[in-house]
């Protein structure tokens, strides 16, 4: 396998397991969000940091980064999803741009503008590989679960939700919270990847495709929001021979999805057994217990 | 009346108002323990404001509820239903798109919970208790005939079964009080009298504290010994079929008054 193949596969679940944290909490739990690059940004430099300037090995350091941005995501979430409501959008934009503002202006931490360059290539396939398939695993069994439940219960209807019982903003934190970690692990990756980072890589665009990329494979589909990431990835790296209209080639594709398939590419359903019996017009046995179908 | 040892729920002169409109007045009737317990009314009587008083849904502004002996003046939706309260909406929140066996599952997790790490990972518990899940959601679907129908979308339903489907996941909650909102709303005469005997054999079944709201005369009068009607917020009679159906201020209410010409 060649060195570009390898880099795009790891690329690829890389921003596969930011997709998953994204699809979690917007896709699942109905809560939008403009700002996760904070968390992407929180996880690169936290990494970064660790492992350049206190000699950490890049495993605790990559967990680390998670955690914290996990941290981040409670505190912020506390206050300002209490409500349902729009309320955490507008936040997270302030947060974003706060947060891209701190790491530029701390210097003596994170190097400000001028980014932190010679982090260890720690990130390999197989590293990542590994980590995308315990943390795909990890979002799957969650959806399919009490928890996945009880999201969905907020995100269709937080009233009847609180009335059969949800602690409703508790579980709205606890969503942003685990998005929140996804995110900051997938950040510690990319640093490990690219082993040069700086604040610019993490700004306004860079929020509005992590959530792009769900809204396009499908609000309420985990696998659909690989898909998406997957197919904007590609389209990215694929067309980057003619770099001038990259750009316009990822704003047509967003643009012809929406138009043509506005619930995005997978809707609701999952790729599986359930899906295929959906599409030749089965519906699964009853007898099927622990698992609903989609 | 006072509130007697073998009152569920009671309310004492409970007050609420929406800006300037007097939307509960003094509203004071309990509920016994074990009784069907009809609450009627014209339109815009408050019978909605008052299930959404009690479960929390707007704060009260005066007076008292008090479920099993203990206030709920305060509380969070959520910690009221955990107390044993459930009830069912009369313009129906069902989550539309999840399958009409999610819908119960989601009300049903509350009694067989297990552990995030064990929700992570699909070890330990989570097989045991999700089995056990959808075995009693299916369980009360069929009670509510309703387990054919488990693996479409809540949405598509027809509206009566929508209507079943929400007292079906109400009783997953395993309350000892349910409050049934219109339960026979947009129903025709046929699927008024099933429904009937569906709240008469849950009443039974599940040994519940029935309080239900409802336009549809004949179900009230007759599955409900105890009957309360209100109107303009306030309580205008109480008591058994017979007597609310003579009691001149329910004529009042509900046929209008007699115009006299000078």
């Amino acid at each position: 396998m060649s060195n570009y193949t390898e880099g795009i596969l790891i690329l690829l679940m890389i921003n596969g397991i930011a997709a998953m944290g994204v699809s979690l909490l917007t896709g699942f739990t109905g809560i939008f969000t403009l700002g996760h690059a904070a968390y992407l940004a929180i996880g690169s430099y936290t990494t970064a940091i660790l492992t350049l300037d206190y000699g950490l090995h890049w495993l605790p350091a990559v967990l680390l980064g998670g955690t914290l941005a996990m941290i981040i995501g409670y505190l912020v979430g506390l206050p300002t999803l209490k409500l349902m409501g729009d309320y955490y959008a507008i936040a997270s934009i302030g947060l974003a741009e706060s947060i891209r503002l701190i790491i530029e202006n701390w210097q003596s931490v994170t190097n400000g503008a001028r980014g932190i360059p010679g982090i260890d290539t720690f990130t390999t396939l197989p590293t990542t590989a590994l980590f995308f398939v315990v943390m795909a695993y990890g979002a799957f069994c969650l959806i399919n679960s009490r928890i996945g439940r009880a999201f969905k219960a907020c995100r269709d209807d937080h009233v009847a939700a609180s009335l059969l019982g949800f602690n409703t903003p508790r579980y709205r934190v606890l969503s942003l919270s685990i998005s929140a970690f996804y995110v900051g692990i997938a950040g510690g990756l990319y640093a490990g990847f690219i082993s040069f980072i700086q604040p610019v890589m993490f700004d306004m665009l860079k929020s509005t495709e992590m959530t792009s990329v769900v809204v396009f494979g499908g609000l309420g589909s985990m696998s659909g929001a690989l898909l998406g990431t997957t197919i904007i990835t590609l389209v990215t790296e694929l067309f980057r021979p003619i770099s001038q209209y990259r750009m316009l080639i990822y704003g047509l594709v967003l643009v012809l999805v929406m138009v043509f398939r506005p619930e995005g590419l997978l809707g609701r359903h999952e790729v599986g057994p359930a899906l295929f019996r959906q599409l030749i017009g089965r519906h699964p046995a009853p007898q099927r217990e622990e698992r609903g179908p989609h | 009346m006072n509130a007697s040892d073998n009152a569920v729920l009671s309310l004492s002169r409970v007050n609420k108002f929406f800006g300037g409109v007097h939307a509960v007045a003094e509203m004071t009737f309990s509920v016994e323990k074990g009784g069907l317990t009809g609450l009627i009314g014209p339109n815009g009587a408050g019978k909605t404001t008052i299930f959404n008083l009690v479960t929390g849904v707007y704060p009260i502004d005066s007076g008292e509820i008090l479920f099993k002996g203990g206030s709920l003046v305060g509380r969070k939706s959520h910690d009221i239903i955990h107390l044993g309260i459930a009830r069912t909406f009369q313009n129906l929140r069902l989550f539309h798109r999840s399958t009409v066996l999610e819908n119960v599952m989601t009300a049903c997790q509350h009694h067989h919970r297990y552990s995030f790490f064990e929700a992570l990972s699909h070890l330990g518990r989570w097989k045991k208790e999700e089995k056990v899940i959808s075995a009693k959601s299916l369980e009360l679907l069929e009670r509510v005939g309703l387990a054919d129908r488990a693996y479409q979308a809540a949405g598509t339903l027809p509206y009566g079964y929508q209507r079943r489907l929400e007292i079906a996941r109400a009783l997953a909650l395993e309350p000892e009080l349910l409050l049934l909102d219109e339960p026979a709303a947009g129903m025709n005469p046929e699927e008024v009298q099933a429904l009937n005997g569906l709240i008469s054999d849950i009443h039974r079944d599940f040994s519940l504290t029935i309080l239900v709201i409802e336009h549809h005369m004949d179900l009230v009068m007759e599955i409900c010994p105890h009957i309360v009607c209100m109107n303009f917020g306030a309580k205008i009679a109480e008591g058994g079929p017979e007597e609310i159906q003579n009691h001149p201020e329910v004529l009042k209410a509900y046929l209008g008054e007699e115009v006299v010409d000078e």
